[in-house]
């Protein structure tokens, strides 16, 4: 019977198509490189390399406080790395989450502060659909530009992120500022802010709405009707048009729920990390899903093991910079380079083809062998 | 009211005011000509962003290691060149989506430009200890005598002039040579160029690397000449700006000019916004609001040039083309 089974996982692992063992190759040596360059750049720049690099690497199990960092990171990288899957897997280089973030964020705010402060668990629900929806008005004005009139979307929705931005400051400033201070709100209601999971941590309720958002990617894409749809518009346009979807109409619907997804990112953040809002940037957590959505291959299923791939060293980053005195900027250079190789498709493309050739022969000599057998 | 419009009558009478949207407008100007070459051969290039924000990082270093602008200009540019070649071979080569290369190659600028600024200078915002210095100011003796004139263009930057010289030297490079027709050629139809033994890959690295060069000039102005220090994310989005002012102005150099004018016309006004009693955000919104309406008009107008083509038995469409294959064979 064990001897079965193992063999079934060999004969697994052999049925893997080589097209996917490279490309697991590729992302390894794209982590490696990205590593090794945030290594190089440590050693070379640090006054005590070896802490730091303890730090950089190790940091999340030398605390608790460090880990609930880590799983606060992964908050926002789950969701905006779905919003961004979803969107992107219809083929769409939806760059407004950056707008829909901030935009939710202020809202979700506001609302803990002037509509819900005293509902607990109600209030917030409502405050991140508040938020939600917010998201789904910015996202609709490039989308339905783009659907119209077929406006360049990377360009419209940078547009719209500095628009968000500086009408958001406007509300900020002119409109909700607490008097008493130089740039922020008044403070958001007690009830209104997402509970602490665990206590003496800052672990909040939020992780369950992004696990949740995650599963719903996931089905959504996968194993719904629309989600195929989604999917064939992103891979093949034309088959698409050809067997009856509407290209354009799929593409408005999957930015209509990136969108959504994005306001309530921020909304989430906000309520789960600030006791009012404060925020004078974009936030970088639209990016960020750009960078999930790159490292998870447009697949909301393998989201959270970028998520916590990306937020283990980002906290290694954050520890490393106020233990051994290591900028966390360097974070960004690692993931950027780590982005470039994942998505060379020509990287690495003379062992792919080695690799092909090895399937091959190895395919061969079996047929040969049961050939042998059979005679014999 | 009628304060207001004094107030603004007072702004846009005063020569200083136009003496500050010339300023404002040079980066992202030559951005925007970056960009617009970059799209003329087909490639979105989104990476100015980083590209500038790395070459006012380097200008400044090499400026104050060396103790003269010139080579920290020359740094400035070198490293633009070298970022718009690092661009092409990963997107030409590789295949990485252009795109995405825009956007790793941003967060690599903005980290490595910070991370390296703290362990240079041990500063985490900005490198004022280094005193680097800034590029020299040009006033024409006659010119600057012109009351209201004189006022506006003297004691600009040196890199203002070569940024205004280079809308003519772009225009000229791209429809009076055969560098300029090949990259419009490659950019319009990739598959007809290279029928007729243009290197569509080689050509767009050639665009790619002009279109570093743009951006290193953007950021060298930044940090040497707009500012006399870099600081932490210093390109502010002009990248981005760019990006959006060569969509509008259909990849014209003098559309360009016009276009990234705006943005300077908007980015100069929102420094006076408080004394005309109006939120600065609000105005700096408006160039935003701009370009969205832009896109859209653009965008109408693509859409009914197709529907004429269709129309017409597409007689036109291999026209650039075919001007490649005179050209190769003159």
């Amino acid at each position: 019977m064990s001897n079965k089974s193992s063999k079934g996982i060999a004969e697994r692992l052999r049925s893997i198509s080589v097209q996917t063992r490279h490309e697991i190759l590729r992302m390894a040596v794209a982590i490696a490189i990205g590593l090794g360059i945030a290594v190089v750049l440590i050693v070379l720049t640090a006054k005590d390399p070896e802490s730091a690099l303890t730090y950089f690497v190790g940091a999340p199990f030398m605390s608790l406080s460090y880990f609930s960092h880590m799983i606060e990171v992964i908050i926002p990288l789950l969701m905006s790395g779905a919003a961004v899957c979803i969107m992107f897997s219809a083929n769409q280089f939806n760059l407004g989450l950056e707008g829909t973030i901030y935009l939710g964020g202020l809202v979700a705010a506001l609302s803990g502060i002037y509509l819900v402060p005293n509902l607990p668990v109600l209030g917030p629900i409502f405050s991140i659909l508040l938020g939600g929806l917010v998201g789904f008005f910015i996202i609709a004005i490039p989308a339905l530009l783009q659907y119209k009139f077929k406006a360049n979307i990377v360009v419209s929705t940078l547009m719209m992120n500095y628009i968000c931005l500086y009408v958001g400051l406007y509300f900020l400033f002119d409109v909700f500022k607490d008097p008493a201070s130089s740039q922020h709100t008044y403070p958001i209601g007690s009830d209104a802010g997402l509970a602490v999971l665990i206590p003496g941590t800052k672990i909040h309720a939020g992780l369950f709405l992004a696990v949740a958002v995650v599963i719903f990617a996931y089905v959504l894409l996968y194993k719904t009707k629309l989600g195929l749809s989604i999917r064939t518009v992103g891979q093949n346009p034309k088959f698409a048009k050809y067997v009856g979807l509407s290209v354009s109409g799929l593409a408005l619907v999957s930015q209509f729920i990136g969108g959504v997804i994005g306001g309530m990112t921020g909304a989430v953040q906000m309520l789960g990390l600030y006791q009012r809002f404060e925020w004078t940037s974009l936030t970088g957590y639209g990016w960020d899903g750009v960078t999930m959505a790159i490292f998870a291959h447009n697949n909301p299923k393998y989201l959270p093991f970028a998520a916590i791939f990306l937020a283990y060293f980002r906290t290694g980053a954050w520890v490393m910079s106020f233990k051994a005195g290591v900028q966390i900027d360097l974070v960004s250079v690692f993931e950027g380079v780590m982005v470039l190789f994942i998505m060379a498709e020509k990287f690495l493309s003379g062992t792919y083809r080695k690799m092909i050739f090895a399937d091959a022969d190895r395919k061969r000599k079996e047929r040969n062998a049961a050939k042998g057998g059979e005679a014999a | 009211m009628s304060d207001f419009a004094a107030t603004l009558g007072g702004i846009f009478s005063n020569p200083n005011f136009y003496f500050t949207v010339l300023s404002t407008t040079v980066p992202i100007l030559l951005a925007t000509l970056g960009c617009a070459i970059a799209e003329n051969a087909g490639s979105t290039n989104m990476a100015e962003e980083g590209i500038m924000i790395l070459a006012a990082f380097f200008g400044v270093i090499g400026a104050a290691y060396t103790g003269s602008v010139w080579i920290g200009l020359l740094v400035a540019v070198v490293v633009g060149a070298v970022m718009g070649l690092m661009i092409a071979y990963f997107a030409l080569y590789l295949k990485v989506d252009i795109i995405l290369v825009g956007i790793a190659v941003n967060l690599i600028g903005s980290g490595l430009s910070a991370f390296l600024m703290y362990v240079i200078t041990g500063d985490r915002s900005a490198t004022t200890s280094l005193h680097s210095g800034t590029l020299p100011t040009i006033s024409i003796p006659g010119l600057s005598d012109i009351p209201f004139i004189g006022t506006i263009i003297s004691n600009q930057s040196v890199l203002a002039w070569i940024a205004y010289l280079a809308i003519p030297v772009m225009s000229f490079l791209l429809y009076k040579t055969k560098l300029g027709l090949r990259i419009r050629s490659v950019g319009e139809n990739p598959d007809a160029a290279s029928s007729v033994g243009v290197s569509v890959n080689r050509t767009k690295m050639a665009a790619l690397v002009i279109s570093g060069i743009l951006g290193g000039l953007a950021g060298a102005y930044l940090s040497m000449s707009y500012l006399p220090y870099f600081s932490k994310g210093m390109s502010g989005g002009r990248g981005y700006i760019a990006l959006a002012a060569t969509a509008m102005a259909n990849n014209t150099p003098v559309g360009s000019f016009g276009t990234s004018l705006l943005f300077g016309f908007f980015y100069a006004l929102s420094t006076y916004s408080s004394t005309l009693g109006i939120p600065d955000q609000l105005v700096t919104t408006l160039p935003y609001v701009a370009t969205l309406v832009g896109l859209v008009i653009f965008a109408i107008n693509v859409q009914r040039k197709e529907r004429k083509m269709l129309h017409e038995s597409g007689g036109g469409h291999s026209s650039k083309a075919q001007q490649v294959a005179d050209a190769s064979e003159a």
